[in-house]
């Protein structure tokens, strides 16, 4: 059975998903001709001096898209399921409510966590190619929260969604940009944040099953 | 024989508007249940009742004996539910949804949907939002035949359809409730084609219940009589006996469930002569209307 | 139970969320810019003057109160304002007998300021190893960057590869001078806007201190021998014309000493109470003295030494801060505690907690006593709103902010 809902939420999302993984491609692509272009342009050492020494952001283009991704497949996979008649379809379905939605969810956070993790290789490689692995450990950290970020904003935004009662909309719409928000004006992240982060984002998760209690509810 | 669905005391309202009151029905196993009404009687809110995609205000729905606003799965599995205007997940091919919907429900068998699909001209692949109204509406019903369930509800399923599917739904459906001693519950305000199909009804009014017993009881009972009018003024009021009335210059037509001498009776009470009255047969149509009035 | 549990995740993350985003628009409406002081020691006076500010405009006052205009300053600071008073025809020849020469007052002139988020940071462990002795009067930076792991590598920054050749000359000299890898701390001045090299400090594992640096292709490494039990948790190292020491070392708690050039020995500044995490360390120093001020959000505190770093003065001054002004004390009635994940004191983003004391409780019993009647007027019970309860009890208005934003839904499940 849950492959058989893999399947329709991919069908989904599918198209989405590709699309998000070659723009993701597309703006490595980009940093590493960056990277390219600093080390011919200020030389080597005084482009290692500039990023080490100085703290120069050489990699910040990659910064958004993972919070691009976790909204655009929140929209993509949930929206077509708040039309009244295609959640009266999904419902009848003999799986219980909240299995099925945590069942929907665990596939666009699949997909999510697989374009992160090629995201994240190919930054690594770059970077690498460039500098010594203390700097890359120091790009990786940064970037652990805005995929964080992109995984937290999957969960709101579909929880946002899923929400039929718009009042109640309005009122996780501020706290989830003011929640998404912490992840990208939090630099040089502390572990203890990072993994503060980690948790909530996993935690942000149960707040679907809340929207969805409304789900039902919400049928007039 | 048991009940599949149980209403009792069911009222439900929005906020304040009340939609229905202490509403009681049976179905029974192997019955086909038509629930009848004019639009925004409740005959969608009571389908979401029953499919406990809503919560009533108060009373209790029982499906197959359990509290249908929490069905388990396995109950839900011997449900087959037809959405108003045949609606299914349109961005899927014949081929995927019947791939999709088989690891679902146990009893699957897929060759009563193909055969039908077969009937339709269309390829394994198509997409179903690139399928016509008609076609779609087969899918749909392909679809639940495949799932073999034990109850079919089915909101309203001549939505959208010209006279040719309408006929080809039924056709298959009759076909299939008789052969498999399926229970149907389903809701229309098309009568006509209803007409040979069901075995009980429930008419509903808004806030009442009209009618409630096996069709061929309402067919055999409820008459439509015509007579002429002298007095064109006379006012006629609902009661007991006149269900309802229609008065067209010297022409009037009574509704009711009381025999002739019984009308004959009451119009002398009412001084009116009733020796032009004639009973004239209805169509399952004419008697829907002639219950519910034009209006 | 998933249903109740979800509701207490999103009251929880409503709390958290206020509880960043209310105090800091709270404060961006009514914070106000305190300048701070500060605080100079005349050689002339033999007395302090302190600088403030009112709004826009700076004025000078001694500790008396006196009011003295720029000039009148000037005149009085004579080795910190040398350049305008020779310009203006004042600088005077000689003071407390010893002549005012340029030369001199350039060279003595050291100015060194340390910020908390500069000692509570890590960068990353790569740093440049200059030739400190190549013959050209500037300073070149290398082809390639250090690190000392489990040995000394050379990484050149062309082909981010390691520089065999030279990591192994490196670590095999260190290895000889008792060099313990890894390296806990490094400290230099990584930049060729200075006027020499003195190369890096490194304290080993086992807390000794090397003086490190490359001559002539060459390494040089010297134990300092000082004291291994010194918690060092900060030093800054500063390459000055003086030559009287390499720089500052500073404990977790709160001593500073001079690493002098006099073969490496400590000097300690007779400072007290320097809490690394929050005050602002600033040394100025001329040919007579040494001034060093902490500074804080509500005080600053100097201390005035001699050459010989016998202290000469003392002087204390404390201003209310933002949290004692009138915003500051409404807001801990207001808000029992505040959360921000960046600090000024610090450069990483991390959980900045505080708590604002007893004041809080009296706002907190007011939402509580108003989430009660709302409770009771929703009907629900003390059995199943308890939680709803307890959490705008200890979380205050944030916790009734999120009480008041999501219904309890208890009186709907069955």
């Amino acid at each position: 059975m849950y492959s058989a809902l893999f399947y329709k939420e991919w069908l989904k999302v599918r198209w989405a998903v590709f699309g998000l993984t070659i723009l993701s491609l597309l703006v490595l692509t980009y940093i590493a001709l960056d990277l390219a272009y600093y080390v011919e342009f200020m030389t080597a050492v005084g482009f290692w001096g500039n990023v080490i020494l100085l703290g120069m952001p050489f990699f910040t283009d990659i910064r958004y898209t993972p919070l691009l991704s976790g909204i655009i497949v929140a929209i993509v996979q949930f929206s077509p399921e708040m039309n009244l008649s295609r959640l009266k379809l999904t419902l009848h379905l003999p799986v219980e409510e909240n299995k099925l939605l945590f069942q929907m969810i665990s596939v666009g956070l699949l997909l999510l966590v697989l374009l992160f993790l090629i995201i994240t290789i190919l930054l690594w490689i770059i970077i690498g190619i460039y500098f010594p692995v203390e700097v890359v450990r120091f790009a990786l950290n940064s970037l652990a929260l805005w995929l964080l970020g992109g995984i937290a904003a999957y969960f709101l935004t579909s929880a946002i969604i899923l929400e039929p009662v718009w009042t109640r909309r309005l009122i996780l719409i501020p706290v989830a940009l003011g929640f998404i928000d912490l992840f990208y004006s939090s630099g040089n992240p502390h572990i203890q944040l990072t993994l503060f982060f980690i948790i909530t984002s996993v935690v942000a998760a149960l707040l679907i099953s809340y929207s969805g209690y409304h789900f039902k509810r919400g049928i007039k | 024989m048991e009940n599949v669905v149980e209403v009792k005391n069911l009222t439900h309202s929005y906020g304040k508007k009340l939609v229905f009151e202490d509403f009681n029905f049976e179905i029974k196993s192997g019955r086909i249940f038509g629930l009848l009404g004019k639009n925004g009687t409740g005959k969608t809110t009571t389908i979401n009742i029953l499919n406990g995609f809503l919560k009533p205000t108060s009373g209790q729905c029982l499906m197959f004996g359990e509290n249908s606003y929490k069905l388990p799965p396995q109950t839900k599995a011997r449900v087959g539910f037809l959405i108003e205007g045949h609606i299914q997940y349109s961005f899927m091919s014949i081929k995927q949804i019947e791939k999709f919907y088989s690891a679902f429900y146990p009893k699957w068998k897929k060759e009563p949907y193909y055969e039908l699909m077969a009937k339709l001209e269309v390829t394994e692949d198509q997409k179903l939002s690139k399928m016509s109204c008609g076609q779609r509406s087969q899918v749909a019903l392909g679809l639940i035949l495949a799932q073999d369930p034990d109850l079919l509800i089915l909101d309203d399923y001549s939505m959208g359809l010209d006279a040719g599917y309408r006929r080809l739904f039924l056709d298959y459906l009759i076909e299939y409730a008789k052969a498999e001693a399926k229970t149907i519950f389903i809701t229309s305000h098309i009568i006509q084609d209803l007409e040979n199909f069901l075995d009980d009804c429930l008419i509903i009014d808004y806030r009442s219940v009209l009618v409630a017993m096996p069709i061929t009881e309402f067919r055999q009972t409820f008459k439509q009589y015509k007579f002429h009018l002298d007095n064109p003024s006379i006012k006629f009021s609902k009661n007991e006996v006149v269900r309802n009335f229609e008065v067209l210059k010297d022409k009037a037509t009574i509704y009711s469930f009381a025999g002739k001498p019984e009308i004959e009776a009451y119009l002398n009470s009412l001084s009116i002569n009733s020796s032009t009255v004639e009973e004239i047969p209805m169509t399952l149509e004419d008697a829907f209307i002639g219950i519910t009035g034009k209006y | 139970m998933l249903i109740k549990t979800s509701r207490i995740i999103y009251l929880l993350l409503i709390v958290f969320v206020a509880s960043i985003y209310l105090p800091k628009y709270y404060w961006m409406k009514f914070e106000k810019n305190i300048r701070n002081p500060m605080v100079y020691f005349s050689p002339v006076k033999k007395d302090f003057l302190i600088r403030g500010q009112n709004i826009n405009e700076l004025y000078y006052v001694d500790e008396k109160g006196k009011h003295y205009d720029r000039d009148q300053f000037e005149e009085l600071m004579p080795l910190l304002n040398y350049r305008q008073l020779v310009l203006d025809n004042k600088l005077p020849d000689s003071l407390n007998g010893e002549p005012l020469l340029m030369d001199k007052i350039r060279i003595n002139n050291i100015m060194l300021k340390i910020n908390p988020d500069e000692i509570d940071f890590k960068t990353i462990q790569l740093f440049p190893m200059l030739e400190s002795k190549s013959g050209r009067v500037r300073l070149e930076m290398p082809d390639d960057f250090f690190r000392i792991t489990n040995r000394f590598e050379f990484i050149d920054c062309a082909t981010n590869k390691i520089d065999e050749k030279k990591s192994a000359c490196f670590s095999t000299y260190l290895g000889v001078k008792k060099f313990a890898f890894p390296a806990k701390l490094i400290a230099g001045n990584p930049t060729t806007k200075k006027a020499f090299d003195e190369g890096y400090f490194v304290l080993d594992a086992k807390n000794n201190l090397f003086h490190i640096k490359m001559v002539k292709g060459k390494p040089f490494c010297v134990n300092t021998n000082i004291p291994d039990s010194l918690d060092v948790a900060y030093m800054k190292i500063m390459e000055m014309p003086l030559m009287e020491f390499y720089g500052l070392m500073i404990t977790r708690q709160g001593d500073v000493y001079f690493i002098s050039y006099d073969n490496y020995k400590l000097i300690k500044l007779p400072l007290k109470d320097y809490d690394i995490t929050k005050d602002v360390f600033a040394l100025m120093g001329d040919q007579f003295y040494r001034t060093v001020s902490l500074v804080n959000s509500q005080s600053i505190r100097t201390v005035v030494t001699d050459r010989k770093y016998r202290v000469v003065d003392t002087y204390k001054q404390t201003w209310k801060n933002n949290s004692e002004l009138r915003a500051g004390i409404a807001a801990s009635y207001l808000f029992p505690f505040t959360l921000k994940l960046n600090d000024e004191n610090s450069s990483y983003s991390n959980f900045y907690f505080q708590f604002s004391g007893s004041n809080a409780l009296i706002g907190s019993i007011i939402f509580a006593s108003i989430t009660f009647v709302i409770l009771r007027k929703r009907q629900i019970s003390l059995q199943k709103g308890w939680f709803d309860l307890l959490l705008v009890l200890i979380t205050g208005v944030f916790g009734f902010i999120a009480v008041s934003l999501v219904k309890n839904i208890d009186k709907y499940l069955e």
